[in-house]
């Protein structure tokens, strides 16, 4: 079926249209974006049972970004309160123009930017989907999520608890300016199971997910995730303690999406080429890599959780090739970091929600496959580790250092897996060594898009990541 | 209050229900460098409903963020829905908060555009150099008015303000510059703070450009006195929540010491009602709870759970609430006797962690001190990691503490033994 578009949207355009016109008589430029996405989440444990039709993306309101005289400001509500559109454009006016009054009173310089040109542009899409949200049935997903969460508690004495998760938005936007009208629907899920287990009065986690766009029916995959999960869990309650050092690694599609969001996800985020933050502004054309490096970041990259048509600026989707055989091709960018630069943007202009500004974001961060099999990649270590299961990064572009936390190491000696397992593991590291070892790479590839992605340590998005298995050098701790 | 709401909550008459309505006016500046590179405005309004549905001895709830505007049907609809929702998610039953007497936060009079204003002001008197300077920054400033009621009859409105500023600095020397990352968040904007803060990461940023690698030292004693005290110390405060009692997943239990044959300082951790200048100084928590100053872990002993409605009534618990703001209390020595001897001193990790549930220590060194006895060299690169279970067996506190935000702690916390991989090869 497809995601049908908002109805209320769909109602509300010709009080939006109307705004953005009584706006363009005092400003240079003025775009509207508004949102209609309605979720559901469930999530049962041994202990809790929850029903909230909230996720990370739910909301419904509208931004207006207007520019004037060089300088850009937004103004985000989502309460009209049957106010007319004079009366929220007299209102936006009011508060705008207070701040400039202080931005004058304190002698502000602004950062002149011209005015956004727009190609002329109509869509109006509505993806694929199995369900809607709206329309679960919540009955049969609780018996189901409850079951798995009882086989998961039942399948060990040592296990705590077993949380099953799963959350599902339909998401709807139109984005109005002088050149754009633009609609899209579409609908994302993702899942999870995690397991808490204890033994010797240490606890130990293991999480396994799944995502992809769609609806609820994604989640009759969560019984694979439990059986991977108990696997996981049971595996790390007899784990040892890294010993840090240098090591040959291979990473799993997990560990090595975790790095492209981490290297040259963040690394490359043309907002803060704009901001002189980030290292990969002066590495465009040179060597950032082996020859296997091929990354590609966009929304049209993947069906995953944020493969949208358009971004939140009104920017066509992309498909960037950032790095081609080692070697740093460009970045990805907003619509207004790309004026400013003198490019054109890459779709890659995303907000938290209509509250929040939009910054260059991430999408679909992905390595290219290799022609390796895993079985001749662990044959090729002497010593070594086979890393799986990712739980955090973050990002370092301006230094190009990394930290990827990850759930375990399986020890490699002498071309064959041990069984021994060391956990958790800390991997740092400087991104152009990381990259630059990858000596191979695994047909297999695999996408995640479970998790969230913050900007420093704030403006939330989802995003996906991944890649195949790849062999290089890392510093493990 | 959503007057249509509660006319729909009225006629539908759950076993329970919980409203709240939060409205936001905030006010937001973008810089690069010091030109702006934009402003924003947000005026919104959040309307979240809890519905309560009893069968037998169990308790159902659903939730749901309903848009200020939907219409009444579609409130009765939602309504009905969330209604149906909560028969499938029974839980043992329990009391929904009951309406208490609640000690009055000082109101906020200051208006948003004089608060915006000290935080302008504030970040560009920072005295720059030519080889420190502010690269970038972010200033968002709110007023949330939040009006609380529940179908015991708790009604409760406060308003809570907010300031959050995010600072990037560079400091540079020939052709190398570093940057340094900070997130300075408060009620109301404390000037003079927020300058010294900004000043205070440019000499962090001056002094990493001499770093070297870090050395690879296998364990050391290892302090900290930057926010990652805050991550240390907010493992003793998850641990002693009600969720994490309930659910088995924490070693603590009251009445037990944290661990025996300890050789440092006891942990004396206390929720309070405020602390000067939080964002977090509420009458309530966010069920409505009144908020007071209670003893958790009293000289390395529990003595007290918090934490919401449900797994606190589970657990017996009568009087407790959500932690709004906190302290540990700090410990025998001065700061400056725990600065002594061999020790590394991360400053700046890429992010530092405490997993509340395994008590992993985890976090890439961005920029440490290693101290060797004698001389002071600024190191880069490696990690720190180890496990709070272990480390807090010889774990010492500045009698100092500091305070960041809603957390009040010890100035400085040092480890006898973290393992330290260094960023050289040995």
């Amino acid at each position: 079926m497809k995601a049908p578009f908002s109805a209320w949207l769909q109602a509300l355009i010709p009080d939006l249209q109307k705004l953005r016109a009584i706006l363009q008589q005092d400003y240079d430029y003025v775009s509207i974006l508004s949102t209609d996405s309605p979720g559901l989440a469930v999530r049962i444990s041994q202990h809790a049972r929850s029903i909230a039709h909230r996720t990370m993306t739910t909301e419904r309101g509208t931004v207006i970004r207007v520019a004037k005289d060089g300088l850009y400001a937004e103004y985000a509500f989502n309460d009209p309160a049957g106010r007319t559109p004079e009366e929220i454009a007299a209102e936006a006016r009011t508060e705008l123009s207070a701040q400039l009054a202080l931005l004058k009173a304190v002698n502000a310089d602004v950062y002149d930017t011209p005015v956004l040109t727009e190609e002329p542009w109509e869509v109006f899409t509505e993806k694929e989907t199995g369900q809607l949200p709206e329309e679960a049935d919540l009955a049969a997903l609780v018996a189901q999520f409850a079951g798995l969460s009882d086989r998961g508690k039942a399948l060990s004495e040592d296990h705590l608890d077993c949380m099953v998760t799963g959350q599902s938005t339909h998401i709807s936007k139109v984005f109005l300016s002088d050149e754009k009208f633009l609609r899209q629907s579409y609908v994302y899920s993702e899942g999870s199971v995690g397991i808490i287990a204890m033994r010797d009065g240490a606890n130990k986690y293991g999480y396994q997910s799944l995502s992809g766009l769609g609806g609820p029916e994604l989640f009759a995959g969560l019984e694979e995730c439990l059986d991977k999960a108990a696997a996981q869990v049971q595996t790390l309650l007899s784990a040892e303690r890294m010993v840090p050092g240098e090591y040959d690694v291979i990473t799993s599609p997990e560990v090595t999406g975790l790095i492209a969001h981490e290297a040259f996800g963040h690394g490359v985020e043309m907002d803060m080429f704009v901001k002189n933050r980030a290292m990969g502004k002066d590495y465009i054309g040179k060597r950032v890599g082996s020859d296997l490096v091929t990354m590609h970041e966009g929304a049209l990259c993947a069906d995953n959780v944020t493969s949208y048509v358009f971004d939140d600026e009104g920017t066509p989707a992309g498909d960037v090739t950032e790095i081609k055989n080692g070697i740093l091709q460009t970045g990805i960018c907003d619509a207004l970091s790309a004026l400013r630069l003198g490019i054109a943007p890459t779709g890659n202009g995303k907000r938290e929600n209509f509250e929040h500004k939009a910054y260059t974001r991430m999408t679909n961060t992905l390595f290219d496959s290799g022609t390796d099999s895993l079985d001749d990649m662990i044959a090729s270590i002497g010593y070594g580790f086979l890393l799986e299961g990712m739980e955090s990064g973050m990002e370092d572009p301006k230094h190009w250092g990394i930290q990827c936390i990850v759930q375990m190491g399986r020890e490699i000696k002498d071309g064959k897996l041990t069984g021994r397992v060391f956990a958790p593991v800390i991997m740092t590291g400087y991104v152009p060594d990381l990259l630059g070892s990858i000596s191979m790479a695994s047909p297999h590839r695999e996408v995640f898009g479970a998790g969230g992605c913050g900007k420093g340590y704030k403006e939330w998005v989802k995003v996906s990541d991944g890649g195949p298995y790849l062999k290089t050098k890392a510093r493990l701790g | 209050m959503n007057a249509i709401l509660l006319e729909e909550l009225k006629n539908l008459s759950p076993d329970g229900w919980e409203v709240t309505e939060t409205q936001t006016s905030a006010w937001e500046f973008y810089f690069i460098g010091h030109k702006l590179d934009q402003h924003r405005v947000r005026e919104v309004t959040h309307v979240n409903v809890r519905v309560f549905r009893k069968t037998d001895d169990m308790l159902g709830e659903a939730s749901a963020e309903l848009a200020p505007t939907l219409s009444q049907p579609e409130v009765k609809k939602a309504l009905e829905n969330l209604w149906y929702e909560a028969s499938l998610a029974p839980v043992p039953d329990y009391r929904l908060v009951q309406p208490a007497p609640m000690e009055a936060v000082e109101p906020v009079e200051e208006p948003i555009e004089v608060t915006a204003r000290r935080c302008l002001e504030a970040v560009a008197a920072a005295a720059e150099t030519a080889g420190e300077s502010v690269n970038s920054y972010e200033i968002f400033v709110k007023r949330d008015t939040e009006h609380l009621m529940n179908s015991e009859g708790v009604d409760v409105t406060q308003q809570i303000p907010g300031m959050m500023c995010e600072v990037v600095v560079n400091a540079r020397r020939g052709g190398h510059e570093i940057e340094i990352y900070r997130m300075i968040r408060g009620g109301l904007c404390d000037a003079p703070a927020l300058t010294k803060e900004v000043e205070a990461a440019m000499r962090v940023g001056k002094n990493r450009l001499t770093a070297l690698p870090t050395p690879v030292t296998g364990e050391m004693p290892v302090l900290l006195s930057t926010e990652a005290v805050v991550d240390v110390c907010r493992y003793f405060l998850n641990n002693v929540g009600a969720a994490y009692i309930y659910r088995k997943m924490s070693p603590f239990e009251i009445g037990r010491p944290l661990c025996e044959k300890a050789d440092g300082d006891a942990v004396t951790l206390r929720a309070l009602r405020t602390l000067p200048n939080s964002s977090q100084n509420r009458v309530c928590d966010d069920e409505g709870s009144p908020v007071h100053d209670v003893e958790l872990i009293k000289d390395g002993i529990p003595a007290h759970y918090w934490g919401g409605r449900m797994y606190a009534e589970w657990l017996g618990l009568s009087d407790a609430f959500r932690v709004t703001n906190w302290e540990v209390e700090g410990g025998a020595q001065s700061a400056a006797e725990l600065w002594q001897g061999p020790y590394l001193e991360p400053v700046e990790f890429s992010d530092f962690q405490v997993d509340a549930m395994t008590g992993d220590i985890f976090g890439e060194i961005r920029l440490a001190w290693y101290h060797d006895g004698t001389r002071m060299i600024p190191v880069t690169g490696g990690s720190l990691s180890g496990n709070m279970r272990e480390a807090m067996k010889q774990m010492r506190f500045s009698k100092e503490q500091k305070q960041y935000d809603c957390a009040r702690v010890p100035q400085v916390v040092r480890f006898e033994k973290l393992t330290v991989a260094g960023a050289m090869s040995s």
